[in-house]
């Protein structure tokens, strides 16, 4: 199940689930407990949002607690989780005057949008303003761009910024490869390169290997080979102008006649 | 005066409405009033006359009541001690808002302690729901001020911690609406504060109300609100009564002492949908719905029968899903209570709260329309011939994509979107650095709008063709290759999503929720496209039904039968339908 649907996904410990499941949620105290919590998830690649959820709506209510840190890791960590919701559930929860001055501009003749324009005073701003920035590249599906981005060396702060969360990049692949293979049949394998942000054909290999049960290479393309197929449209096949009618429906129609037919004889 | 006379049909002296004319006030006793010296007897004498003037006025002012006003306050309050929650229910729901109509339109009721208190003997508790109502009365027709919102909020302190005296619960039981209506008209007040403040803050120069909301941090604040909702549930036992209904079992078994009484259960059970309403105020859907975990949105409870309580659920419930891109799951809650309110219409019009569920139905088509732009389904033919008629200009503008569809997205997100509000107080020093939670909520709802807006455009194209080449398609939008092919994907990715087929309201599956699908091969685009198979059959025979009818309308041919006919006809084509529509899946 999605991670939205609040199920209780396995790595949660006992005292976190007590602390979501009754009024402690709301104890300021509990901060602490939550925080170190994000600090987990980062190091081992597990995820709860709920429990990320939670601390930030005890930000809403504490600003004093906020940490800057803490935020920008679950921010960080909901990107791995794309293409959920979680990142943009998240913002709803920050302090409005974080995102008040994004913006991103876009180029004419491309989809694809700017980084966000100068900076301003706030840091944290900024920092929600890049990985706001990072989510919309994902949310496009601008991989590429994502990737250069990301490793930039123009603005090192993007680096900074998802240094925390290990296994990060390989998390932001097998988000990329389930867009990819959701929605494609059989691609070229150089774009895997750029995709995925790998520098040899052999990497590619290695990945489409380990983590794509069911596709193959190809030659020159990866391709699925198992039977499922994901093409098929919300109301299933073409239904064709049906001549069957149950002997039923006509029921009303007979007994119309039926009964015209006794009248007026 | 003596209650005992209350014993009446007082239906009967709604008829009268003659105002008493009193007499001229009395001279202020002048004489009394020595200008030589005090001395203490002096001093006593004047302060004993100054009470008696002060009881003086107030028997005016209770002798200025409208006979009928008077009775009706003595027969409530009759019906409250007598715990006649039927007779109750008339006076709440009929005699108060006749009264109103007739003489307190645009003015207060009856001043509560000054009037009203005097009459019922001080009973604190009749008098405390009696200010409930005159707040509710003050905050719909005239504007409250900080010092009626903050009384307003001191009589729902003395209301609430009289229910949740544990030493001696009441055995006071009021009607569902009523006990409802506290529950909405609570949170709609605190909302109002917060909206209040925040104004206050930002554009008045009233100095010396900023003061005093600086001063008094605790009103209306949210700690205060989300702890009586919390209490109602915990003292009801709501959540484990919930699960146990669930499961078959009898509630009361887990009730408690607490929960089983019929008042606490009440305010259990609305609390829950009013935790609802709160955490969508705040910005936490996820959690929204999670509070929800243990109500049966298909089961038609007791609580059902409550509209504006259902009213109320479904547009937050719909709202949260589509906050969290679950539109299918939105347009389903929408277009159910929609279907319910335009079921239901001659039945509300002469409801009290008819403005009410008229603006929430505007706004809930307003969010259909997003939703639809966002996610096209079909529709309920009903539904989507009114959606049409109120939205169809700029549900077309939303549908078309592009740049021209976000104003008409931020214009109708604007209008139907609850009023969100922030938890804590304002920034009082520094008023430029509040943001209006609002333009937050839609800026982020805006970012996930403005990454769909090739959709349509895409959509157009891929309904001609049963396969296309990438470069092609590129040409024909003006487009490099590579973003469109980042394109094709987003149009995949957002087709598919997750949605509600059992269990609580967050769970559900992922699933493909258009009519279009495509695959990429390479540079190729499959496409693939459900068609839904016209039944002929099927229509002729309905219409030819339909013509039988008419003509025996026309030839009028044994009205009463047929008035039953077509009734049973009507439930027979809607069993049918049903039963195709389960037998094609």
């Amino acid at each position: 199940m999605p991670s939205s649907s609040g199920s209780t996904p396995l790595s949660r410990p006992p005292e976190i689930e007590t602390i979501l499941t009754t009024l402690s949620r709301y104890n300021p105290e509990t901060t602490t407990v939550l925080q170190e919590y994000v600090v987990t998830q980062c190091a081992t690649g597990s995820y709860d949002l709920m429990a990320n959820l939670a601390l930030l709506k005890l930000y809403q209510f504490n600003p004093e607690l906020m940490r800057d840190e803490t935020v920008l890791n679950i921010l960080a960590k909901s990107l791995t989780v794309f293409p959920e919701p979680d990142f943009t559930l998240a913002l709803h929860l920050l302090p409005p005057s974080l995102l008040h001055q994004y913006s991103s501009a876009s180029t004419p003749n491309s989809t694809i949008p700017l980084p966000p324009a100068a900076d301003t005073d706030d840091q944290l701003s900024n920092s929600v303003h890049r990985l706001t920035y990072l989510n919309s590249l994902l949310e496009l599906a601008a991989f590429p761009a994502f990737w250069r981005i990301v490793s930039s060396d123009v603005d090192e702060e993007y680096a900074d910024l998802v240094a925390d969360v290990t296994g990060f990049e390989d998390a932001i692949r097998r988000g990329i490869t389930k867009s990819v293979t959701v929605s494609m049949r059989s691609f070229k394998l150089e774009s895997g390169l750029s995709w995925w942000n790998f520098t040899n054909k052999e990497a590619v290999e290695q990945w489409v290997e380990a983590e794509m049960p069911g596709w193959v290479i190809e030659g020159e393309s990866i391709v699925r080979k198992d039977e499922e197929d994901t093409t098929t449209a919300a109301t299933s096949a073409v239904q064709p102008a049906t001549g069957k009618i149950k002997f039923e429906q006509f029921s009303r129609v007979i007994r119309r006649v039926y009964e015209n037919e006794l009248l007026h004889h | 005066m003596d209650t005992e006379q209350v014993a009446y049909d007082y239906d009967d002296f709604i008829q009268k409405t003659g105002d008493y004319d009193f007499e001229d006030d009395e001279p202020l006793a002048t004489d009394l009033i020595d200008h030589e010296g005090f001395d203490e007897e002096q001093l006593l004498q004047q302060q004993q006359l100054f009470q008696r003037q002060i009881q003086i006025q107030q028997q005016q002012a209770a002798a200025q009541l409208p006979d009928a006003v008077r009775n009706f306050i003595l027969y409530f309050h009759h019906c409250m001690k007598e715990n006649n929650v039927y007779d109750l229910h008339g006076c709440y729901e009929n005699s108060f808002n006749r009264l109103t109509e007739k003489f307190y339109k645009n003015t207060p009721w009856p001043d509560p302690h000054g009037v009203v208190a005097p009459l019922v003997n001080n009973d604190q508790p009749f008098v405390t729901l009696y200010t409930e109502l005159y707040y509710r009365h003050l905050y719909a027709k005239l504007q409250p001020n900080l010092e009626d919102r903050f009384a307003s909020y001191d009589n729902y302190c003395i209301w609430f911690n009289y229910i949740f005296d544990s030493s001696s619960p009441p055995e006071l039981e009021l009607p569902t609406n009523w006990a409802w209506d506290i529950i909405d008209e609570f949170i709609y007040q605190f909302n109002s504060f917060a909206l209040y403040r925040s104004r206050t803050v930002r554009k008045s120069h009233n100095d010396e109300e900023i003061q005093q909301l600086r001063e008094h941090p605790q009103t209306w604040s949210t700690y205060t609100v989300l702890n009586v909702l919390y209490s109602f549930i915990q003292k009801s036992r709501m959540n484990e009564q919930l699960e146990a209904i669930k499961e078959g079992r009898d509630p009361d078994e887990v009730a408690g002492e607490d929960g089983s009484r019929p008042l606490y259960k009440t305010f259990g059970y609305f609390s829950i949908i009013g935790l609802l309403r709160v955490h969508t105020l705040l910005g936490d859907f996820t959690l929204a719905l999670k509070t929800m975990e243990g109500i049966d949105l298909s089961k038609k409870s007791k609580y059902a029968r409550v509209a504006g309580a259902q009213f109320t659920t479904y547009y937050y419930v719909g709202f949260c899903y589509m906050m969290m891109r679950r539109y299918a799951d939105a347009i389903k809650a929408f277009s159910h209570i929609l279907l319910y309110i335009s079921r239901t219409k001659g039945f509300h019009n002469r409801s009290a709260q008819y403005d009410s569920v008229t603006k929430r139905s505007e706004q809930m088509y307003a969010l259909l329309a997003i939703c639809v732009a966002l996610c096209p389904t079909r529709l309920d033919d009903s539904i989507h011939t009114t959606l049409r008629e109120k939205n169809g200009e700029q549900l077309a503008r939303m549908q078309r994509g592009g740049e021209e569809s976000l104003p008409v997205f931020e214009e109708l997100f604007s209008f139907s979107c609850p009023k969100f509000m922030s938890h804590g107080p304002p920034d009082y020093d520094n008023p430029a650095n509040n943001v209006d939670p609002l333009q937050h909520h839609l800026k982020v709802f805006m970012m996930d709008v403005k990454r769909t807006m090739l959709t349509p455009t895409l959509r157009s194209y891929l309904k001609l063709y049963s396969t296309m080449n990438i470069e092609k398609l590129a040409t024909f939008l003006e487009m490099d290759p590579e973003e469109l092919r980042s394109g094709l994907v987003v149009f995949k990715q957002k087709s598919r999503q997750v949605r509600w087929t059992e269990g609580s309201l967050l769970d559900g599956e992922v699933v493909n929720v258009s009519d279009l699908d495509i695959s990429l091969e390479g540079d190729l685009i499959n496409i693939s496209e459900a068609k839904i198979g016209r039944k002929f059959g099927d229509w002729f025979l309905r219409n030819t039904a339909k013509y039988y009818a008419v003509q025996d309308t026309i030839l009028n041919k044994n009205p009463e039968k047929q008035e039953e006919k077509e009734h049973k006809d009507k439930r027979r084509e809607r069993r049918e339908k049903n039963a195709e529509k389960k037998g094609n899946k």
